[in-house]
């Protein structure tokens, strides 16, 4: 076992207790944000070798959004990590009832390449607010920012309590069979089954968010150029290698023909007549992933782009029209800046559509009619929900972020992630005096110490549920 | 087997009709479970008998009472729990509607163990049903009286095809778990919680798993013994040793070990009487297995008291075991019998460390006149739970959670825990397809100026 020295190293320290006062703990943080100032060239090159990412981009989601989880964090560290009281039933009045918040111990955070600095700091963030000894594994897909993660993080933080594993399937097969106390994996499907049956043989709990396709519906009553904007943004960010994009988009055949105008407008506003050329459009991270993506464009028609180029891995943003649930755009997420469109009658069957498939990890609607946006949120389901825009629900860290079925289970961002890497130990500090209170729980038991154990106990309804 | 697949095949198909939705269709069946328990009294104290002969008052004040403080909780705090939740938003998003959605998971599966057999099984089913899931139910058949009732009496008062009883053994169960469902909650053994997880994985299923292990007991010199033995000897013996959260060992100076086994002597003939084999408040073992189990860890031991035991009714009387080795058999396993070993240890430094050499507990429990000593043990240690000077009690405050950590499980619920457990936490956000002007910040062409902003 390769990596038994190092978890075993790291534990060692987890059991000194070096992690669990707060001080150790914000200033790990503040390290970390230290990381993302300095390094922020680095991180914006790197992110540019692996994908092709534009520095706007990048700065956004790789450095922006992890320092406001960074400050929300450090902001917020000594409120989260506070006892909280509870209520109490009448025998426990005089004591004292708290949820603790116990670090779980040594955790693994297993990240993928898309946003490859955020899918490690953001969930690191909270794994140090809560305690934690952790080890990381950033994908070797995106060789430049796991080099990067590799060299650099040991300056930055506690190599006692942090460290960071390099390595592709065989390595990461061999780190799964170490014990941890928590593993939090964000990548596919497949991956995520095997994870979660590697963490069963030590009953260690999880958190998964994987993927899945996620449809957006688009109704008869819209602003045009509004949803084509808002579509087309979240589509193709990042050239299409997110886990929450618009994977596909269902209207009626009317609606198809007028979005196609507004969508290629939409485009050419954001990265001018020829894409390629856009310093604002991104590439393909891998040849494995370009032809992948490729082969899908035999899906419908192709309506706006469909141009390739193999040598840069360039994807131009597509749309393809007409396409059947039968078609090959369809049998997986795309996870590229392609957006088939599946015509559909009307919202009814767009919500069938959705319910027939998988639970995905974001469902949008969009609709100048608020009834339909609720319609589409009451009678589906998925991880997250948003209504006339796309991607935006992610940037709030006061919402959970977390997938269903096979897009996931758990959730994090903000205090979730805290909340997240903590057990939640119930505790109960009870008087050694008073003892004649506990009389009637004990034998030899009579019908009079039921009567007062009732009373004592019991939670009594306090009136008629107003719904009746 | 056709069976499990037709079964889960319907309870799937009546959820996906979305009647378990509504909050009065909720209500009216959780009413429904509430009229059960209070109707079916007697023939559900007559099965905890017969299965681990628990008598009237006692069987009731473990299985009923819990049960219908959790349904009226349910019931009164359904419409608040299964509300939207609105979150904070920022000066991005003022104008928009966010908020966080409670929605039912599915069709989730509950396993119950054999030792509490009514409330292990309906106390989840409460939290699931509120939740508006459709539920299906499978009691332990080692209890089989509980859960031959439990199958006759659910599909009198519920909705038969969202929340049917399975019954059987290993490979029913087996089959059962081969089943998508949308979470399991187990209770029972680390070496089955595995296999339920490995399980689940096939289908990336959430589970809480609901285990064991040993909860140590740390007896400080500086306490109240004959209360703290008073308590502990309640907890252990309840349901003869037969409770996930009994203390399973004692850990105390090797200089209060005699008067720690006076006191508890002295409890249980306050508890049982003379004869504790005629009491009608002391319960038997659950089987002839389990019975040898348990005896076996005697062998090799200083038994201070007990020890007696007789076959045929699996009575095994409360036992005391003295200057136990931390090596020996009964401090390999988890007891879930009467059977108390005391470890001496110096110091609570040495507790400490005995306890974090092994698994995580999942209770823990410390007694000390000092408060010191308890935040230290509870800072120093990990567990499912704990009580200070108290064994057991953490369980029954209605707002903590209870669960596991490490090998004695994952997740938690009870109260609110159990609905939030079986609920799905959807993340929305709702915004207006006008005020572009703002989004036009974040889109291509991007200038210096944008990003200054």
């Amino acid at each position: 076992n390769p990596y038994a020295g190092l978890v075993s190293h790291l534990r060692a320290s987890w059991l000194s207790g070096k992690t669990r006062p707060m001080e150790y703990r914000m200033a790990q943080l503040e390290a970390l944000g230290r990381f993302l100032d300095e390094k922020k060239q680095e991180i914006l090159e790197a992110t540019d070798l692996d994908m092709g990412k534009p520095s706007f981009e990048a700065y956004f989601t790789e450095i922006l959004l992890c320092k406001n989880e960074l400050n929300t964090t450090l902001n917020n560290l000594c409120h989260w990590m506070k006892d909280e009281y509870v209520e109490k039933n009448l025998v426990l009045q005089l004591d004292s009832a708290f949820i603790r918040k116990d670090p779980y111990g040594v955790v693994l955070i297993m990240a993928p390449w898309n946003y490859p600095i955020q899918l490690v700091l953001v969930p690191l963030i909270g794994a140090i607010a809560a305690g934690n000894c952790v080890i990381i594994k950033p994908s070797e897909i995106s060789k430049n920012t796991e080099r990067l993660l590799a060299e650099t993080l040991s300056c930055y933080l506690d190599t006692d309590c942090f460290a960071v594993v390099t390595g592709g399937v065989q390595e990461t097969t061999r780190l799964l069979e170490n014990k941890f106390d928590y593993i939090f994996f964000t990548g596919s499907p497949r991956v995520g089954r095997i994870v979660m049956t590697a963490a069963a043989k030590h009953l260690t709990p999880v958190t998964l968010e994987l993927g899945g396709k996620n449809p957006c519906y688009v109704s008869d009553t819209c602003d045009l150029s509004n949803v084509a904007r808002r579509v087309a943004w979240g589509r193709f960010f990042n050239a299409g290698q997110t886990c929450i994009a618009p994977d596909y988009l269902l209207c009626t055949l009317e609606m198809q023909e007028k979005l196609m105008p507004a969508l290629r407008e939409a485009i050419t506003e954001f990265f001018g007549s020829n894409p390629k050329e856009s310093p604002d459009f991104g590439r393909i991270v891998g040849d494995k992933q370009f032809r992948r993506l490729r082969a899908l464009l035999c899906s419908g028609r192709v309506a706006i782009g469909g141009q390739t180029d193999e040598a840069e891995r360039y994807i131009a943003p597509t749309v393809l029209a007409d396409v059947q649930p039968s078609d090959p755009a369809m049998q997986e997420e795309i996870f590229g800046p392609i957006l088939p469109i599946v015509v559909v009658a009307n919202m009814d069957e767009a919500i069938d559509f959705i319910n027939a498939r998988p639970r995905p990890l974001a469902i949008y609607a969009f609709s100048c009619d608020s009834k339909v946006v609720n319609q589409v949120l009451e009678r589906t389901s998925s991880g997250g929900f948003c209504g006339n825009d796309t991607l935006m629900h992610f940037t709030l860290n006061s919402l959970p972020f977390g997938g269903i079925g096979n897009s996931g289970l758990g959730k994090y961002h903000g205090k979730f992630t805290f909340d997240t890497f903590s057990h939640h130990r119930g505790c109960l500090h009870r008087n050694m005096g008073l003892e004649a209170l506990n009389t009637p729980r004990y034998p030899p038991y009579t019908q009079q110490k039921m009567g007062l154990l009732t009373a004592t106990f019991e939670v009594k309804r306090k009136g008629t549920c107003t719904l009746l | 087997m056709e069976r499990m697949q037709q079964v889960v095949g319907r309870a799937r198909a009546a959820f996906n009709s979305g009647r378990s939705r509504p909050l009065e269709f909720r209500i009216q069946q959780l009413k429904a479970l509430e009229r059960m328990v209070q109707e079916k009294e007697k023939e559900i104290l007559a099965a905890l008998h017969a299965d681990l002969h628990k008598d009237g008052p006692n069987a009731y004040s473990q299985e009923i009472l819990g049960v219908l403080t959790e349904l009226a909780l349910a019931m009164e705090q359904l419409p608040s729990w299964a509300a939207p939740q609105h979150v904070k938003k920022d000066l991005l998003t003022m104008r928009d509607d966010i908020f966080i959605n409670p929605e039912p998971l599915g069709v989730v599966l509950i396993i119950g163990a054999w030792n509490y057999p009514f409330m292990l099984v309906i106390m989840p089913l409460i939290g699931a049903i509120a939740a508006g899931n459709a539920v299906v139910v499978k009691p332990s058949e080692v209890s089989e009286n509980t859960a031959q009732l439990v199958a006759e009496l659910l599909p009198q008062y519920l909705d038969r095809e969202l929340y049917p009883v399975v019954t059987g053994g290993v490979p029913e169960t087996t089959e059962l778990l081969a089943q998508r469902f949308d979470h399991i909650l187990y209770t029972g053994n680390t070496a089955v919680g595995k296999i339920v997880m490995a399980a689940a994985a096939k289908h990336l299923t959430p589970v809480t798993l609901e285990l064991g292990g040993k909860s140590p007991c740390y007896i400080d010199k500086d306490c109240d013994l004959a209360v703290a033995c008073r308590r502990i000897t309640w907890g252990k013996y309840m349901n003869c040793g037969q409770t996930c959260i009994a203390p399973d060992y004692i850990l105390c100076d090797p200089s209060i070990q005699g008067k720690v086994v006076e006191n508890i002597k002295a409890t249980l003939q306050e508890f049982y009487g003379e004869d504790v084999k005629s009491s009608p408040d002391y319960e038997r073992i659950i089987n002839k297995r389990h019975f040898k189990r348990v005896l076996g860890l005697l062998e090799g031991q200083k038994i201070a008291h007990g020890g007696e035991a007789d076959e045929a009714s699996c009575f095994i009387a409360p036992t005391i075991l003295t200057d136990v080795s931390p090596e020996s058999k009964v401090m390999e396993e988890e007891i879930f019998g009467p059977v108390l070993p005391i470890v001496p240890v110096k110091s609570v430094e040495e507790a400490i460390e005995f306890i974090n050499r092994r698994e995580k507990p999942l209770a823990l429990y410390v007694f000390s006149n000092n408060k010191q000593v308890i935040r230290r043990v509870i800072a120093e240690t990990s567990s499912g739970g704990m009580t200070g000077n108290d064994v057991i009690m953490h369980s029954v405050v209605p707002n903590l959670p209870f669960g596991g950590v490490g090998h004695s499980g994952m997740g938690a619920y009870r109260g609110k825990y159990t609905f939030k457990t079986f609920s799905h936490h959807r993340a929305c956000l709702i915004k207006d397809l006008k005020m572009e002007a703002v989004n036009k910040l974040r889109y291509p062409p991007v200038s210096q100026k944008k990003v200054d902003l």
